[in-house]
């Protein structure tokens, strides 16, 4: 109905944390909920620089064979690039490089940064349409600053909202996965930035401890969600679309191989150790690759959301205007 | 001689099949529950759009349907068990006991007057009191006392028998038994009508907890004459004027959670109940917060125009989400989507009027008249038949036949009387 | 008059519409002191049980001989009051009752002493002919046990069904030459798997085949003469030029050269002069229309059973009846050209119309075809005609409409699943039972809607239809580009209304559709006895409510038949044959052909026939001696209330 603009210049869309309370109430059976993710799912393939989250979204059958895609190719450069498994220890550095996987992941992690940053201009861009001059930044920036502050620790940071739920489960399983991902991360990062190449198994390193740590609550949040799908026992779960079974198989594949690697190095399993490792690698890039075309996008489109309906609201309060 | 025919239920519809029948000459037994005829209709203060009082052509009515020698009222009666087939169904009826003697009583009101026990009164929805002996309403047809023994003295605790000694005349009998009668009928109509749905079912809206919060038909008889505040309109809470009345449309009405299907006469319903809250506090704010205004009949949508621009009510298109209670001042506080401006909004209103949904009340012995999932009568040739259960002989007639307005539950019934009358006729006595 | 009268006023509060307004106690305080009256009474509503109680206890104890009853409109309770009167012992005319709640409380609301006051003349005036009033006796009639129904479509054929079961006597009459009325020009009906003919048909044939009904087909009713239990009707029937013989061959219809608009499939097809209406109609015999008919022959020569006579005469005929049933139907809204384009284009239709489309007996089969392809786009545009929606619309609600706008697009989805539809509507009146799943299945089938404040514009393009509409919910200004319009039309009331109230004196409400006796309570009985009222020729109703009202207004009719005999009101003129002069002044007044003059000793004096006499006064007022009287309004009674209303108000 020609209304496209008006539903991606909302950043409503992205402040619903599909508890499905409205989807239980209403009384004609509407299921707002489901709108609201599939607004969401529509508004990823929007926002997204290029055509592929479009396909990716639109077609199964392109989506099946980009995941391919990108497994095969992960999966011929682990095999093709890897070094020589030796038996005991369990060397993964020697099995395969960690140069090479800094030198991908420092690719990746630009590609993946120049994709999210061009999609959150598409994003910012569709929202400015919407709202006018109202809040354009470039009034009160000391109020859009202050705003951002505010909001990324609150919102992002200590997801303060999903405490609202009735189910507090969600918010458990949400920080654990969440933390757990970034723990993970830094945990990571202190490794590459200490250029270290196998850490000792003992004594225990701190950042291992931190990795090994924010590893069992990733794992923990991810086999909630995988269970939560499965069961359907909830408004936000009564439907999965295939996106949606992508992103949480991904997470809860790399957490639960990243744990089952880890043990393998104290147990000294190497083919389990360098399998895990294979699969492992290939997983993670999986992730990271489809990252801007699937769920896992929201990690940047609800901050920006949060952020513009918050930096609006204080603005107006401020001005004492309408918007 | 025709064979007679049973009219099971006393409101509008029951009534008016019953007078229609005897108008031809042939004898009808009319059958209700409670112990006066009258139903739903003797509860309204008003009826849309003419603003009749509605007391003012019911009674009349329910005075021809005693009056008439062909009708044989058996009040606090019902019906147990329905057998046999058409032109001749054999259905037992229990005489429920009153303790007083219908050909002795003279509606003298004296016992009424001595009986120590005061109960809420179900007529007036709980928010008035009656005594344990008791008529439901002062224009009852018949005009004869009836005692609870649920809360009669004499039968929870064996003492008192004040009434029994003022009565004039002896009517009072503790003594009295059920009796239960055998009717031979030609034909049967079944006119049991409604209940509204309890809005508890939402408990959003806070029916129950909170105090200012009424239904449509407490709101009636609370804007009645004949209510338990003679017409004022006050608070429960605090027995003052509202300043400002919401009216919610489709409580429990248009709902999967309880009830899909719409009640029909609900929005002109509260129409109506605005334009009297306006008659009776004239600076009164009235707002009617609905989803479609189903002003349908005849003078319905004029009714409603002039409810705009002569009364300045106001209407909203949006259903509120919750009602919540402010502490202290006991008012009301909406929160609802005005739609025509699309914007979450917040109200604190005085008083808030639920237009609950119906809820059809049960037919129990009929076990051969297929309902729907509603508890609707199924009408299987609704077209050509509009009158016909599956059961042939058996009629249904007003809202236990589908949601419907008073002209349409008159005009059923007497649809129902006239095929009813066909068979009767045809099965002589 | 030998006894003194002894008056007895009775007011009544009306719940709190007179009380609310007139200080009742002042009121029977003032009643007290007037000339005559020795007892006055309030009760909260006078004509319940225990209000009529007091009446009749007060004419016993205080020994009445004249009741005055000030409460609302005599035409609401003035039969209630003098059944009560009657009850108590007193001849029922010696009642009189006062308005005080539409002339006193309802209009002076604001003014409530001059109110008060006011009540009080009225019912000085009323005590002033009370006192003068005399006993009188019903007149008595006996009851024709037969019926005279109007109107052919399903509300008649129910009633005429009902009556002729119950064993009365049913003269049904239809002005077009089928029976069957809209309903047959239906296709698919709501929740049942059944098109409107075929459901009207088994009506058809239930009632043609019952020996008590008389079907006059293409016939109509040019007299009616009488009131309750008899009336005589003049049955003019217009000939159709083809008789029985007709085997519906078909081959007149290929050689008539006259091809006009074909009105039964409501100008969307063409028809001949010599045509059947439809299939399924009844009878099935072809017709002649003779305002388009050439007479040229042609169709004489090839029917082969020569069931053709173009000399054939129209005949009349009598009918006597007891009742008459008023079911002529109501006729569609027909927008004026340019309203919403119609006119200007043949994709934008009514919904009539696309009925018509949908049929598979219809123009196209069944096909929803327009200007030979299928719209990619429809535009339905609700309460065209109704809601004050544009200039030319009533102002009521046509009840029907959303209901039927809908199943027609569930049909069309079924059917078409790919057409895109827009409903574009100012409120969903899915109020029937079963229609609100009817919204919720559109609504799933992804048909989007529309709600509108302003009503939307269409637009004719040369290759499309622009429809534009303020979207109230969005508060979007929308452009549709339909590839056809759906105007969901109401009803108006039958164009043939103005003809049946020339022949029968029945009144009509402000917006044009017959008034019936009360809205709540009488809804199928008109104000005069023994005329009912069935279907939508009182307001807009749907088939099932046409039928319910068809039934309930045999009842009535039956619950008149079953008497012996009636009782009319006697307040009817009345010759003082000793004054009268025989001038027939009178006579030439009588709009009802009541007065005929008759001879007496030597001269010749008026005479009125009390059956026709309908009391409407003006022979009274004509008569220039005073000989004619109406009974019940004599001029001393009269002359009595002006003097009461213009004399001093006592203490």
């Amino acid at each position: 109905m020609g209304l496209e603009d008006k539903l991606l210049s909302s950043p409503s869309l992205w402040l619903c944390y599909y508890c499905g309370e409205c989807s239980d109430t209403c009384p004609r059976d509407a299921d707002p909920g489901a709108f609201m993710m599939a607004a969401r799912r529509y508004a990823i393939r929007k926002y997204s620089w290029g055509k592929l989250a479009s396909i990716f979204y639109g077609n199964p059958a392109a989506s099946v064979a980009g995941f391919f895609f990108t497994t095969l190719t992960a999966l011929l450069g682990v095999l093709l690039l890897r070094g020589s498994a030796i038996f005991s220890p369990v060397n993964l550095q020697q099995f395969f490089s960690f140069e090479i996987i800094h030198n991908v992941g420092l690719l990746l992690g630009a590609f993946v940064g120049l994709g999210a940053l061009a999609n959150l201009a598409i994003m910012a861009k569709q929202i400015g349409t919407g709202r006018r001059a109202e809040i354009s930044p470039k009034k009160k920036l000391g109020v859009w600053f202050s705003t951002l502050v505010a909001s990324v620790i609150r919102e992002s940071l200590a997801q303060i909202g999903y405490l609202k739920c009735t189910n507090r489960n969600r918010y458990f399983a949400h920080m654990a996965l969440f933390w757990g991902f970034l723990g993970m991360s830094v945990a990571t990062m202190i490794d590459f930035l200490l250029g270290i190449g196998n850490v000792p198994l003992v004594p225990v390193p701190p950042q291992r401890v931190l990795g090994l740590a924010s590893g069992i609550a990733f794992c923990c949040g991810a086999t909630y969600y995988v269970y939560k799908r499965v069961r359907r026992d909830e408004q936000h779960v009564r439907f999965s679309h295939f996106t949606d079974w992508v992103f949480v198989l991904l997470l809860f594949l790399s957490g639960i191989s990243g744990l089952l690697l880890t043990t393998t190095l104290y147990t000294n399993s190497n083919l389990a150790a360098y399998t895990l490792y294979a699969f492992h690698l290939v997983v993670v890039f999986d992730l990271i690759v489809l990252a801007p075309f699937t769920k896992f996008a929201h990690a940047i489109y609800r901050p920006l959301a949060i952020w513009v309906n918050e930096a609006a609201a204080n603005i107006s309060r401020l001005t004492g205007g309408t918007t | 001689m025709a064979k007679p025919v049973l009219v099971v239920g006393g409101g509008i519809a029951g009534i008016q099949a019953a007078v229609d029948l005897s108008e031809q000459g042939i004898k009808t037994y009319l059958v209700e529950k409670t112990p006066s005829i009258g139903g739903r209709m003797a509860q309204l203060d008003k009826t849309f759009p003419t603003l009749d009082c509605a007391a003012c052509i019911l009674t009349p009515k329910m005075v021809s349907a005693s009056k008439n020698e062909n009708i044989e009222l058996l009040t606090y009666s019902e019906v147990q068990e329905v057998k046999g087939s058409t032109g001749d169904f054999h259905v037992k009826v229990l005489k429920k006991p009153r303790y007083v003697e219908i050909e002795k009583c003279l509606g003298c009101g004296e016992c009424i007057v001595k009986c120590p026990v005061s109960v809420p009164s179900e007529f007036n929805l709980g928010m008035g009191k009656r005594k344990a002996i008791y008529w439901p309403f002062p224009q009852a047809v018949p005009l004869v006392s009836t005692i609870d023994t649920e809360h009669c003295l004499y039968f929870t605790k064996g003492v008192c028998k004040v009434c029994q000694k003022f009565c004039p005349t002896g009517a009072i009998n503790f003594e009295q038994k059920p009796e239960e009668v055998e009717l031979d009928v030609a034909s049967i109509i079944v006119a049991t009508g409604f209940q509204l749905q309890d809005p508890r079912k939402i408990p959003e809206y806070g029916y129950g907890t909170h105090a200012n919060v009424y239904t449509s038909l407490e709101f009636e008889r609370l804007v009645s004459s004949t209510g338990p505040t003679t017409g004022e309109i006050v608070r429960t809470s605090d027995k003052k004027h509202p300043n400002s009345i919401a009216f919610i449309q489709c409580v429990c009405s248009r709902d999967v959670r309880m009830n899909p299907n719409c009640s029909a006469f609900c929005c002109t319903a509260s129409v109506k109940q605005a334009i009297l809250a306006k008659e009776h506090l004239p600076g009164v704010d009235c707002t009617v917060f609905y989803m479609d205004l189903r002003a349908f009949g005849k003078g319905y949508q004029e009714f409603y125009d002039r409810a705009r621009t002569e009364f300045a009510i106001r209407f909203v298109r949006g259903r509120p989400a919750r009602i919540e209670e402010v502490p202290g001042t006991k008012n009301l506080t909406l929160t609802y989507e005005d739609t025509s401006e699309g914007r979450l909004k917040k109200t604190e209103v005085d008083m808030a009027v639920l237009a609950v949904g119906v809820k059809v009340n049960p037919i129990e012995p009929f076990t051969n008249v297929q309902l729907d999932e509603d508890g609707y009568i199924k009408l299987p040739n609704s077209y050509l038949d509009p009158v016909s259960t599956g059961v042939n002989g058996i009629f249904a007639a007003g809202v236990v036949a589908g949601a419907k307005d008073i002209p349409d539950s008159v005009t059923q019934a007497s649809a129902a009387a006239m095929r009813a009358s066909v068979l009767a006729v045809r099965e002589k006595a | 008059m030998s006894e003194e009268p002894k008056v007895g006023v009775f007011v009544c509060h009306c719940g709190m519409n007179i009380a609310g307004t007139i200080n009742v106690k002042e009121v029977i305080e003032y009643s007290m002191t007037l000339p005559h009256v020795v007892d006055a009474k309030e009760y909260i509503f006078m004509c319940s049980a225990p209000g009529q109680d007091l009446i009749k206890d007060s004419v016993k104890k205080s020994g009445l001989n004249r009741v005055v009853v000030a409460a609302c409109s005599p035409s609401m309770h003035e039969p209630t009051f003098r059944r009560a009167v009657e009850e108590a012992g007193l001849n029922r005319y010696l009642l009189e009752m006062v308005n005080i709640r539409e002339q006193s409380s309802w209009v002076h609301s604001d003014e409530k002493q001059k109110a008060t006051e006011k009540t009080k003349d009225l019912i000085r005036m009323a005590v002033a002919k009370a006192s003068l009033l005399e006993p009188l006796e019903d007149l008595r009639f006996g009851v024709q046990p037969a019926s005279l129904i109007l109107g052919g479509g399903v509300a008649g054929l129910r009633a005429s069904l009902d009556l002729a079961e119950r064993g009365y006597k049913v003269h049904l009459v239809e002005e077009l030459p089928t029976l069957g009325g809209r309903a047959a020009r239906l296709g698919k009906l709501a929740h049942v798997d059944m098109k409107g003919a075929e459901m009207v048909g088994s009506l058809i044939k239930a009632v043609v085949s019952n020996p008590n009904v008389t079907a006059h087909v293409n016939s109509e009713v040019t007299e009616l003469d009488g009131s309750v239990g008899y009336f005589k009707a003049n049955i003019k029937y217009k000939p159709r030029f083809v008789d029985a013989k007709c085997t519906l061959c078909g081959e007149c219809f290929r050689v008539c050269p006259v091809e006009v608009p074909n009105e039964y499939e409501f100008g969307i097809s063409k028809r001949r002069a010599i045509y059947l209406p439809f299939k399924e109609a009844y009878p099935p015999v072809a017709v002649i229309d003779s305002e388009t008919c050439t007479r040229c022959g042609e169709c004489v020569k090839v029917c082969e059973p020569h069931a053709i006579d173009l000399d054939e005469k129209g005949h009349d005929l009598e009918a006597i009846a007891g009742g008459v049933v008023l079911a002529t139907g109501f006729s569609p809204y027909e927008p004026p050209e340019g309203e919403y384009g119609y006119g200007h284009s043949k994709k934008v239709l009514t919904l009539f119309q696309l009925e018509r489309l949908l049929d598979e007996d219809g123009p196209t089969g069944g096909e929803l075809k327009l200007e030979g392809s299928t719209p990619r786009t429809l535009a339905f545009i609700m309460c065209v005609g109704s809601l004050g929606t544009t200039k030319n619309a009533h102002q009521y609600c046509s009840r029907m409409c959303c209901a039927s706008a809908l199943k027609n697009i569930l049909t069309i989805k079924d059917r078409y699943p790919e057409v895109e539809i827009y409903t574009i509507y100012k409120d969903m009146r899915t109020y029937g039972r079963g229609d609100e799943r009817l919204y919720e299945r559109a609504a799933e089938r992804l048909v989007k809607f529309i709600m509108f404040e302003a009503p939307p514009t269409v637009n004719v393009k040369s290759d499309n239809l622009e429809v534009r509409v303020h979207d109230a919910t969005l508060q979007e200004d929308l452009l549709i580009p339909a590839d056809a319009v759906v105007l969901a039309v109401g009803m108006s009331p039958s164009q043939s209304l103005p003809k049946v109230r020339s022949v029968v004196k029945v009144g009509c409400s402000a917006e044009g559709f017959l008034r019936e006796a009360h809205l709540k309570l009488r809804p199928v009985e008109a104000p005069a006895d023994g005329i009912y009222l069935a279907g939508s020729v009182t307001s807009p109703k749907n088939i099932v409510e046409s039928v319910m009202a068809g039934s309930a207004s045999a009842a009535k009719a039956a619950a008149l038949f079953g008497k012996e005999e009636i009782r009319i009101e006697p307040m009817i003129a009345q010759v003082t044959e000793e004054i009268c002069s025989g001038c027939a002044i009178c006579i030439a007044m009588c709009p009802y052909g009541a007065i005929s003059r008759k001879q007496k000793d030597e001269k010749r004096v008026a005479e009125v026939d009390k059956a026709l006499c309908k009391a409407c006064g003006a022979c009274v007022a004509a008569c220039p001696s005073g000989a004619m009287q109406q009974a019940g309004f004599k001029d001393i009674q009269m002359m009595a209330q002006i003097a009461a209303l213009t004399e001093k108000r006592g203490a």
